[in-house]
């Protein structure tokens, strides 16, 4: 879970990230709740910045319980849109998708300390997932992150 | 402890280090209190030691093949752990490559059983660096005398 909440605190703290949410998003809106942890309420104001864990594994050596091991958590950002059915590439609500994308990962560079109470190794952009739509007009892209992290330095 | 009937992996195996040398080297030397072991962090492999003796072959030109045993030899190989300049252990591992003197040994397995090893270092290696891998440290050990095994209690 220490990954999710790294990725979580770094969005919901930048600025350009919540700038583009306050404009895609209802006026008087409160943002920060549009960017979530695991699973996304229904009825929950679009657009979403969906924050899940794909996997969480430990660096295990021969002695198994050595104190203060890494993990590697691969992080989903999903970006999820209610835009009209059907939405072709080049449209509005397509570069929507591009846009967030590109401030997640500018949200989320590799960084060394403490955030938000977990000690960050290293945070490794990974790739980028397909355009998914569904029947409702949703229309969703995704991004990994892989968050190294342990106890203490 | 009791010693295992089943098969049983290297899992939870400890690995120290002492500059100091049995007076003899059998069980009670090893496990004399003037020794002190320090353990060494993070181990992820340690290499496959035990003696084994070449077999030289004679052909005659009539007549069977005749076999003699080569000069027995214990084994070397490579030690790896993460690289931690910190740990006690390491440091040891670290000063032993830099030294031509003999070093002892103390291998742990979980169900108890202890193999101590005469050896010598050769090397303290720093692993090749690229994206997401693990800074590991490689010290090649050579084992002089044949290792005393203490059976599980």
């Amino acid at each position: 879970m220490s990954g999710v909440a790294v990725i979580r605190y770094l969005l919901a703290n930048d600025p350009a990230v919540l700038a583009w949410l306050v404009a895609k998003s209802a006026p008087g809106a409160a943002v920060e709740k549009q960017i979530v942890l695991g699973d996304a309420v229904a009825g929950t104001a679009r657009p979403l910045l969906l924050v899940s864990q794909v996997d969480s594994v430990p660096l295990n050596f021969i002695r198994t319980n050595e104190a203060n091991k890494l993990h590697t958590d691969r992080v989903q950002v999903t970006y999820l849109f209610s835009g009209p059915r059907g939405s072709p590439a080049g449209s509005s609500i397509y570069s929507d998708l591009g846009a967030i994308s590109r401030l997640v990962l500018a949200a989320c560079p590799s960084q060394r300390g403490t955030i938000a109470g977990v000690f960050v190794n290293s945070i490794t952009p990974a790739g980028e997932g397909p355009d998914l739509s569904g029947e409702d007009g949703l229309l969703s892209r995704s991004r990994d992150f892989l968050v190294r992290w342990s106890d203490a330095p | 402890m009791a010693a295992h009937t089943a098969a049983e992996s290297f899992t939870d195996s400890t690995y120290a280090i002492s500059a100091s040398l049995p007076a003899t080297y059998d069980a009670a030397g090893y496990a004399a209190t003037t020794i002190t072991y320090t353990a060494i962090g993070r181990v992820s492999k340690f290499p496959a030691i035990g003696r084994s003796q070449a077999m030289n072959e004679f052909v005659p030109i009539s007549g069977a093949v005749e076999y003699t045993k080569g000069a027995p030899r214990y084994g070397q190989g490579d030690m790896e752990c993460a690289d931690m300049p910190a740990d006690a252990g390491q440091v040891i591992c670290k000063a032993a490559s830099e030294s031509p003197n003999h070093y002892s040994i103390k291998e742990t397995r979980p169900d108890g059983a202890v193999r101590y090893l005469d050896v010598m270092f050769a090397s303290w290696v720093l692993s090749e660096a690229s994206e997401g891998a693990i800074a590991l440290r490689t010290g090649t050990i050579g084992v002089c005398k044949a290792p005393v095994i203490v059976a599980a209690p």
